[in-house]
């Protein structure tokens, strides 16, 4: 459904000094600097998959949503979404596109959702049977089907981005981008959020790209995982292979008997890196091929009386491997 | 773009412009000062300090008239002007979601435009038509005259829409270009004969001008109206008007074609 290859793009930026001086020389005389937002990235995304993009900010997230979307164009490379350029905005395309974006509101702010949905069903050309069994569908499994005449500005952020979403999805769209779609809910509402974007795919198959920067987000919704640093594609692959392939380290979780002595704490390093020392619990993080020798270290040289071993999660690998420490 | 849409859009966008009670008495408000109270006093004390019957052969009576109907009219040409700009939406990255939509943009902004005219026309009926009647200009009217101010007020407000549109498509280059719109707006109001009409303007002037589309987005239609216009008159203006909206029309797509690659659609 989504095909895309070696697609780049560059912004041009004015480049401006602070302070008068440079405001007056910049009347005159501009500075442009390049700035490289996605390199040469390709993948291909099938129907019912869920993608979470993932990558710190400026890594290019919402730059790659906004090119697969027909909002931007590339600089260069190609992409087929359902077959089309989206940049050229067939409407062929677009009629089964739906960008859903948690910073930016599509619906009219003065007046009720219902009024935008109306709007969005002449929009789209839904026949009326279905703009009907939709809305009820939808307003239903994200419960605001009694807010649906109410004003959209008197909406809570929650509410609002329940509205957006059912805005997004009424023309049952064949590819959904959600950026940042639970950015400032609270934790229930991005739980709600998250399971009525689960259910959605369930019954419909759409082909998703979800970012965030809310691990649970990507770790709850999406099987497969995009991770992009400074433009790059670094890593495309399923939610379980980045344990097997990135989790190198294991977490030994040791509650002690008595504090530990210093000596024995310098003989753990041998093993691996303390990352938390209290009074009665040490925390090791050691290689996956060392942990047996680790643990029989600990319990010689601790006084143990409670040991766990734990994986490092999914999160934390992501967000080692997006930040420059991972390089 | 279906007319069903299209109508849509109007209508909802009419709904938005009205939401706010206390906005749509100001504007109200401002009709009578701005474009009554003060043309008539501005007038009056030009006529008095010139010791003069007529200026230009319009008597005080008539040049009052002039400005009153212009600025009632122009109301209706402009439309809510700055306010849905384009350009601004360019600017802000409001665009991204017109971009999404399998729809034709500029008769999307077109509906919208004429949506958020109601406000103004529902003024015009409610502020306008009384005082036109008590200025009496209603006994110059004849369907004649209505249906031929009707037919250039549409082709003067389509003109005036198709102008702006390049313009704010400069913002695809250089992001802010709310100078360009104001000048957009005191040059077609000066040139278009809103400010004074522009058969007080040098003779070579006005032969030239009423080859551009300017002195008939306000100036003809006040003069259709106010029963001051031969059938030839008006035909010129409709003809001018029709042309230069395909010219526009055209160069506003071109102009946009090339600047929509640019879009960067910022703040998602």
């Amino acid at each position: 459904m989504i095909e895309v290859e070696r697609l780049s793009k560059t912004f041009r930026i004015h480049k401006k000094a602070p302070g008068l001086k440079a405001s007056l020389r910049s009347l005159f005389r501009r500075e442009w600097t390049e700035k490289p937002a996605v390199r040469e990235i390709s993948f291909s995304i099938g129907e019912g998959e869920i993608v979470g993009l993932v990558g710190a900010n400026g890594a290019g997230k919402t730059t790659l949503v906004k090119m697969l979307s027909g909002v931007i164009t590339p600089t260069s490379g190609e992409a087929r979404v359902l077959g089309y350029r989206p940049w050229e905005r067939d409407n062929r395309l677009r009629s089964q596109l739906a960008l859903i974006m948690g910073q930016k509101a599509q619906l009219w702010w003065d007046l009720p959702a219902a009024d935008g949905f109306l709007l969005l069903k002449e929009i789209y050309r839904i026949p009326e049977a279905d703009y009907r069994r939709n809305l009820d569908e939808l307003s239903a499994m994200l419960g605001v089907a009694s807010l649906l005449d109410v004003q959209v500005r008197r909406l809570s952020l929650g509410e609002r981005m329940k509205m957006e979403l059912i805005a997004a999805l009424l023309h049952t769209p064949r590819v959904v981008y959600l950026d940042e779609p639970t950015i400032g809910l609270d934790l229930s509402a991005q739980r709600a959020v998250r399971e009525f974007i689960l259910e959605y795919r369930e019954r419909h198959a759409p082909a998703m790209i979800v970012t965030s920067h809310y691990m649970d987000d990507i770790e709850r919704m999406c099987e497969r995982i995009m991770i992009l640093r400074d433009g790059e594609l670094v890593y495309d692959g399923s939610r379980d292979r980045i344990l097997q392939d990135f989790a190198r380290h294991k977490i030994l979780i040791a509650h002690l008997h008595n504090a530990p002595s210093e000596a024995a704490l310098e003989a753990l390093e041998s093993h691996g890196e303390v990352l938390e020392r209290e009074d009665t619990k040490v925390r090791l993080k050691v290689p996956r091929g060392g942990v047996a020798r680790a643990a029989a270290a600990l319990l010689e040289k601790l006084s143990v009386a409670d040991l766990t071993i734990e994986e490092i999660g999914v999160g934390s690998i992501i967000e080692e491997l997006q930040s420059e420490r991972a390089r | 773009m279906t007319p069903r849409l299209f109508l849509h859009v109007l209508s909802l966008e009419a709904r938005q412009s009205m939401s706010y009670r206390v906005s749509f008495w100001t504007n109200a408000l401002s009709i009578l000062v701005i474009g009554f109270v003060i043309p008539y006093y501005l007038w009056q004390s030009i006529y008095r300090s010139n010791d003069q019957a007529t200026i230009g052969g319009y008597r005080f009576e008539d040049m009052v008239l002039y400005t009153i109907i212009a600025a009632l009219l122009g109301r209706v040409v402009r439309g809510p002007n700055l306010g849905l700009a384009v350009s601004n939406e360019i600017y802000q990255g409001e665009l991204t979601k017109y971009c999404l939509y399998p729809t034709h943009l500029r008769l999307f902004k077109y509906a919208q435009h004429l949506g958020a005219l109601m406000p103004h026309m529902v003024l015009l009926l409610l502020i306008g038509v009384p005082f036109i009647a008590w200025l009496g200009v209603g006994e110059h009217w004849s369907p004649w005259n209505l249906a031929a101010g009707a037919v250039l007020l549409a082709l003067a407000n389509g003109a005036y829409f198709l102008i702006g549109w390049p313009i704010h498509a400069l913002a695809f280059w250089a992001d802010n270009v709310w100078s360009l719109a104001v000048l957009l707006q005191l040059g077609t109001q000066l040139l278009g004969g809103v400010l004074l009409p522009i058969d007080l303007f040098p003779g070579w002037a006005f032969d030239a001008l009423i080859w551009t589309p300017f002195p008939h987005l306000f100036y003809s239609p006040t003069k259709v109206l106010l029963g001051q216009a031969t059938a030839s008159e008006w035909a010129h203006a409709a003809l001018v008007l029709a042309v230069w909206n395909v010219i526009i029309a055209w160069a506003g797509a071109w102009v946009w074609r090339r600047g929509e690659a640019r879009y960067t659609g910022v703040g998602i």
